[in-house]
């Protein structure tokens, strides 16, 4: 994928010149994106270790994330428990370490049917144009134009607290960014020259959009991710925090937030760990998704 | 670089997500203020002052009989008055239910306990259009009734048993029962009994709005959703009373808010408070008063009598006896008891804590077995609905109950139910394999019981029938003798305990409720209304 994007600015023949060249070229855009993005890149390790975390969750995990230790309630962090554990005896950290699994899920789930949805109404509208693209817009513009927790906040109320209804929620307010963005994209790609050629010789719609819109506008899409998965997370987060989101006993972060705000003066440790959680890996997605922007603005590069 | 700058606005977002919510969570009572220790002395009452009581929610409308809610009950007992009501004062404990006085200034029963002749007081309406300040006719308590018995809703059912009500003269009303009546003197000191003038009965007055009764205060103006304003009532009945000048119900949601109002003196009542939430008032405010009552209901743990595995006896046995309740109490609320068929708060009608505890011993090894014998050595999985709705303390019960329960090998998945559609759909129509929920705040052994347990109770959402336990519901009810019929209402909560257990009481937990030390004669009482705010005086 990543080949393909970042040849989006070459002539034609580069793509067809063969693998090698490809993985060459991506080597060198991975070393100069780490020597010119060092935020972006710190970012990124951030975003794999805990990728990692929730991948090996149950071996990192001293103790299983819902069980209830009776004879520790709201205990400091100490070396049985090393972010101590919350007002049911729950271990903190394992918590913590499952949480991660639930922020992903939802934030991978969210973006990527996002993208496809968003992508597809985006092609659509740009590429057609006319009537088909006034209405998808004014569709877009009708769900963003109510902010996007209260809307997300809406949906999931309706229909119910389960993870599978916050991707939903999420997912809808997410769709409009996606389609907004590639609508743009396609509306220029439609101009280009090698599009007309295309057209010229009889290439179908389908055809168009798929072999010279698709991969021409991959850039954008990916830097919208990074960024999308930061808000997907904080919302799922806030979501949880209301009581509208992952249901309890699960340990969503924002679930954790919730429940430990009531002992914020007594047992701190309780919103500090989750919360700084949510904090650095969400300020890790979006400082990697400006620092991909910028490594992928040709004016910049 | 705009994209850091909104992550850490987003994040700012969150932290005060986190400040507004942590005030405003643990608010599962209402305004319901503990018993007052008897240690305030009482001297000389002062008049004047305002009484400001803050309310996180408003009532969506003020109609004593349309409206079961706690919020419309409370105000309700500022205006109206019930023909008895239940004894308040120095003396008397929150959870005492003694039968007095209130617009009947004395009754007789007949010797066939069928026959209940009351006779009014000398009282005066509200002076406010249409009725202006007439006085009080047996006409208004018939036609009282009449409107409680027509109107759809629970209130309907206290009056199923009577026959007859008829106005004798101005001042005698007489109730003729179907049969003889236990409840019947209890049910008529309900908070569904206020008493209307005729004219209000007959549509003269927007009782969803506007209020004209006897009581103590009158209502001057209710803004829904902001504050209704009362104002001390010249004219009633009992001499000299009430001491303040106005009564304030202000609606402020978020809890934080209505603290830091008591904190600085802007309201005399916010309702109970949490634990933690105490001891930080308490930091600030340490000449406060504070006030511990049994809450006046419980959460219980039901199974669809209908749906496997919960047809069996051992296993809902077994449930029971899986459920550290004592610890449960202590790690969620700060303290209470463990509960019974009937609630502690109705005093001597529930059983003994000892024998409550003994009844429904925490063994869960002695769980496990019976859950083997039931054909389950390896337990099995279920759901659990509860709602969110009563703030998040019984979510944490239910977290509680599942990881107590996972420990005898059921699996429990919590299913976190909307509160219109669990009151309303999950629960009434049994639609669920186990629950977990508090009961309305009953004030009769008769509702804790047959509405919840008899194969016909109104309230018996769990798919009970057993002919023997019926057959005993209908009996307590003909028991005339107080003595007697308490008794007997402890032979069938033990019988409930040991052949029937479901639904599974679990804990009550004590309130404590924060007082204003300048506030003086404070005597509420589990039951619904602010009627006991005629004693109270502010002492400053």
């Amino acid at each position: 994928m990543s080949q393909v994007q970042l040849d989006s600015e070459l002539p034609k023949e580069r793509i067809k010149a063969g693998k090698n060249l490809h993985f060459k070229k991506f080597k060198e855009d991975c070393k100069r994106f780490i020597i010119t993005q060092k935020i972006g890149f710190v970012s990124l390790l951030i975003i794999l270790i805990v990728v990692a975390v929730a991948i090996i969750a149950p071996m990192i995990a001293p103790y299983d994330p819902i069980s209830q230790d009776r004879a520790a309630f709201l205990a400091a962090p100490n070396a049985q428990h090393v972010m101590g554990t919350d007002d049911l005896g729950r271990d903190v950290f394992s918590r913590l370490v499952f949480g991660s699994r639930i922020s992903l899920l939802v934030g991978i789930a969210t973006v990527v049917i996002s993208i496809i949805l968003g992508t597809l109404i985006g092609m659509v509208s740009g590429y057609f144009g006319g009537v088909v693209d006034m209405i998808i817009q004014r569709v877009m513009d009708a769900i963003m134009s109510i902010p996007a927790l209260i809307l997300a906040l809406f949906i999931a109320a309706l229909l119910g607290p389960a993870i599978q209804n916050v991707i939903i929620a999420l997912v809808i307010i997410e769709i409009p960014r996606f389609a907004r963005i590639v609508r743009g994209e396609m509306m220029r790609i439609r101009e280009s020259n090698y599009v007309e050629a295309s057209r010229s010789v009889g290439a179908s719609s389908f055809r168009i959009i798929m072999k010279h819109g698709l991969p021409n506008m991959m850039a954008p899409i990916i830097v919208m991710a990074s960024l999308a998965f930061g808000q997907t997370i904080i919302a799922e987060a806030s979501l949880s925090f209301l009581g509208i989101g992952t249901p309890p006993p699960n340990p969503s972060w924002g679930l954790m937030l919730s429940d430990a705000s009531r002992y914020m003066e007594s047992a701190p440790w309780l919103v500090l760990f989750p919360g700084l959680a949510l904090s650095i890996l969400v300020l890790a997605f979006n400082l990697f998704g400006d620092a991909l922007r910028d490594f992928l603005d040709p004016k910049m590069s | 670089m705009d994209k850091k700058l909104t992550s850490i606005v987003r994040l700012l977002i969150l932290g005060l997500l986190i400040a507004a919510i942590s005030a405003c969570s643990s608010d599962t009572s209402s305004n319901e203020p503990g018993t007052e220790s008897s240690e305030v002395a009482s001297s000389e009452p002062k008049s004047g002052g305002t009484y400001t009581i803050l309310s996180a929610a408003d009532p969506d409308m003020l109609d004593p009989h349309r409206q079961s809610s706690i919020y419309t009950h409370m105000m309700a007992g500022l205006v109206y008055n019930k023909l008895v009501t239940y004894e308040t004062g120095p003396d008397v404990e929150f959870t005492d239910y003694n039968v007095v006085p209130d617009l009947a200034e004395s009754w007789e029963i007949s010797e066939d306990g069928k026959v209940y002749t009351f006779h009014l007081r000398e009282a005066y309406w509200h002076d406010k259009e249409p009725v202006n300040g007439r006085q009080v006719t047996a006409e208004d308590v018939v036609a009282t009734m009449e409107r409680i018995i027509n109107l759809p809703g629970h209130q309907a059912a206290l009056l199923s048993e009577v026959d007859n009500i008829e106005a004798k003269d101005p001042q005698t009303v007489v109730f003729t029962l179907k049969q003889p009546f236990a409840p019947f003197l209890n049910f008529m000191a309900n908070h569904f009994m206020w008493i209307l003038p005729k004219e209000a009965v007959d549509g003269q007055v927007d009782l969803a709005t506007d209020a004209i009764g006897t009581g103590p205060f009158v209502l001057e103006k209710w803004e829904d959703n902001v504050q209704a304003t009362y104002k001390k009532n010249p004219n009633y009945f009992e001499e000299g009373k009430p001491y303040l000048d106005e009564v304030i119900y202000k609606v402020v949601p978020e809890q934080g808010s209505r603290i830091a109002a008591f904190r600085t003196g802007q309201a005399e009542a916010i309702g109970s408070l949490s634990p933690e939430e105490l001891a930080q008032l308490q930091k600030t405010n340490p000449d406060i008063a504070v006030f511990d009552a049994l809450f006046p209901t419980q959460e219980q743990l039901y199974m669809n009598m209908e749906r496997e595995p919960f047809t069996d006896l051992r296993v809902r046995k077994a449930i029971s006896m899986a459920v550290d309740r004592k610890s449960m109490v202590e790690a969620i609320y700060g303290g209470g008891e463990t509960s019974g068929p009937v609630n502690p708060s109705l005093g001597d009608w529930a059983l003994p804590l000892e024998e409550r505890e003994t009844l429904q011993p925490f063994d869960p090894e002695e769980a496990k077995k019976l859950l083997a014998e039931a054909g389950y050595p390896n337990g099995f999985d279920t759901t659990m609905i509860v709602t969110n709705g009563y703030g998040e303390q019984l979510v944490r019960v239910a977290q509680w109950v599942a990881e107590d329960l996972r420990n005898i090998g059921i699996n429990v998945e919590i299913e976190i139910v909307e509160y219109a559609t669990y009151f309303s759909e999950r629960w009434p129509n049994v639609d669920y394999d186990m629950g977990i929920g508090y009961q309305t705040y009953f004030q009769e052994p008769d509702e804790w019981l047959r509405t919840q347990l008899h194969t016909n109770g109104s309230r018996n959402w769990y798919n009970i029938s057993d002919p023997e336990l019926d057959k005993m519901l209908d009996e307590q009810r003909m028991i005339l003798d107080v003595e007697e019929r308490k008794q007997y209402v402890h032979e069938i909560q033990r019988y409930v305990l040991e052949n029937l257990v479901n639904p599974v009481p679990l804990t009550t937990y004590y309130t404590k409720t924060p007082r204003q030390p300048y506030t003086r004669d404070v005597y509420p009482h589990a039951s619904y209304g602010y009627g006991y705010l005629k004693n109270v005086w502010l002492d400053k």
